[in-house]
């Protein structure tokens, strides 16, 4: 699970990083590139928001779950 | 990891809450909302980036490029008052864009602004004329002149201002259209904020017809089973669309100025309505569950399930800076910085999910106030 934990939020650095979040403007229905044209700005807004739920949603649920996973496996064992 | 989801999303918003006077304070400027005007001020500043914006949106609507202008005057208004030091420099830019705006207006006719549907020949009232534009510029001049006199906009308010007191006495119904036969809510309230604000500038009276119109409003223009104001109607007052979120939070805050209790009234039951929090994160509906629509471009998309409105949550920021309803407000604030996606770049805010407009609402939600108190309390511009 932290490795998951771990590979997301690699991702999410990365998108980042990239500036992807600007075209998260898809959301208003405007477009960030008009060079990339609507198709490629939306497939990139809709990435980076799909990495970017998984980043605040997913990871924090993936952590805790493994540290809760750890702690039971303790308790078990004593 | 049921448990550790069962944990986590109840304090999700943690991350997110900020306390309100990071947003809004009563006095003074937030540090948000120095930032959002400092982003839209840079956009006004930059020739090229100002292009590129206003193009996107009006790819999508052409009133954008309209309301974003008319918040921004409003903003900076209020931010000149608050922080009188700003005056000179907000001035400059509030000057520029009613001048580019009225240039417009006077060279490329009404349409400019106004989505495709709108065709001169159509209007009932004609010359045609559209009240959202009457309203918005005179309200526009109004404030400018609410901060520091311009001798010019002094003639260029009045000629407005009496247009739509000549148009709403000749009308029958108290009525004037926006689109051909179609008259809205918020811009008739947003018109007769023009006219107080005149009234208290020039020493004219419109007060007989500003009650006249929100008796008229009450009587005719409220959906009975929610209480709520509808937010389109004809000429006659056929009602064309039910309560919507994406006008309804501004008419709330315009009719302050009007009807200090029908506004509260209004507020109160749009909150009920309209209004949700939902594990910490603040938004709104676009139609009451009483009168259910369909999206559309003032809404903004709608995401299933929370029913969220993108255009009714952006102005419900408006309603509960308004009526100081706190807590709604910080919640808002949370969501979007959670699905907004600000973007910070040398003391600039922007979001990436919104667009020049719904920035300029949201500067406007942060810092609105002063001009209407100055207005119902007769202070000092």
């Amino acid at each position: 699970m932290l490795r998951w934990a771990g590979g997301i939020s690699l991702f999410f650095l990365v998108a980042q990083l990239a500036g992807l979040r600007a075209f998260t403007c898809i959301l208003n229905g405007t477009v960030e590139s008009v060079a990339l044209g609507w198709q490629i700005s939306q497939i990139l807004g809709l990435a980076y928001i799909f990495i970017y739920l998984a980043f605040v949603v997913l990871v924090p649920v993936l952590v805790l779950a493994a540290m809760l996973l750890a702690l039971w496996q303790k308790c078990r064992r004593k | 990891m049921v448990i550790a989801t069962a944990v986590w999303l109840p304090c999700l918003h943690f991350v997110f809450l900020r306390p309100v006077n990071g947003f809004r304070q009563e006095a003074g400027i937030s540090p948000k909302a120095r930032a959002l005007a400092a982003e839209q001020l840079e956009l006004w500043t930059d020739p090229a980036r100002q292009k590129m914006e206003v193009g996107k949106m009006r790819n999508s609507n052409p009133e954008w490029d309209f309301m974003g202008r008319s918040f921004l005057v409003w903003s900076l208004a209020n931010m000149s008052l608050r922080e009188p030091a700003s005056k000179v420099a907000n001035l400059r830019v509030m000057d520029r864009i009613i001048d580019e705006t009225l240039r417009i207006e006077k060279e490329q006719g009404i349409c400019f602004f106004l989505m495709s549907y709108a065709k001169p020949d159509q209007y009932v009232v004609r010359p045609a004329r559209s009240l959202f534009l009457d309203g918005e510029i005179g309200l526009m001049l109004a404030a400018r002149r609410m901060v520091e006199e311009k001798a010019e906009y002094k003639q260029l308010l009045t000629e407005r201002v009496d247009l739509m007191a000549d148009g709403l006495h000749n009308s029958p119904h108290l009525m004037l259209e926006s689109y051909p036969d179609e008259c809205w809510t918020f811009d008739h309230c947003v018109a007769l904020d023009a006219m107080k604000l005149a009234d208290r500038l020039d020493g004219s009276d419109h007060s007989a017809l500003i009650h006249g119109w929100v008796a008229m409003a009450r009587e005719k223009l409220v959906d009975p089973k929610s209480g709520l104001l509808i937010a389109s109607f004809t000429t006659t007052g056929a009602p064309l669309a039910g309560p919507q979120g994406s006008t309804l939070w501004m008419a709330a805050h315009s009719l302050q100025l009007l009807d200090e209790d029908f506004a509260r009234d209004q507020y109160e039951r749009a909150r009920k309505e309209l209004g949700t929090v939902t594990l910490g994160f603040g938004y709104a509906h676009e139609w009451p569950a009483t009168w259910p629509g369909p999206a559309n471009v003032d809404s903004g998309p709608i995401f299933p399930g929370f029913d969220i409105s993108a255009g009714s949550s952006g102005m419900a920021f408006i309603g509960a800076a308004a009526f100081g309803d706190a807590s709604f407000l910080q919640s808002l604030a949370a969501t979007v910085d959670f699905a907004g996606f600000p973007q910070h770049s040398r003391g600039r805010l922007k979001y990436c999910a919104s667009n020049q407009v719904g920035d300029a609402a949201l500067l406007y939600a942060a810092t609105l106030g002063p001009l209407w108190q100055i207005a119902k309390t007769g202070g000092k511009p």
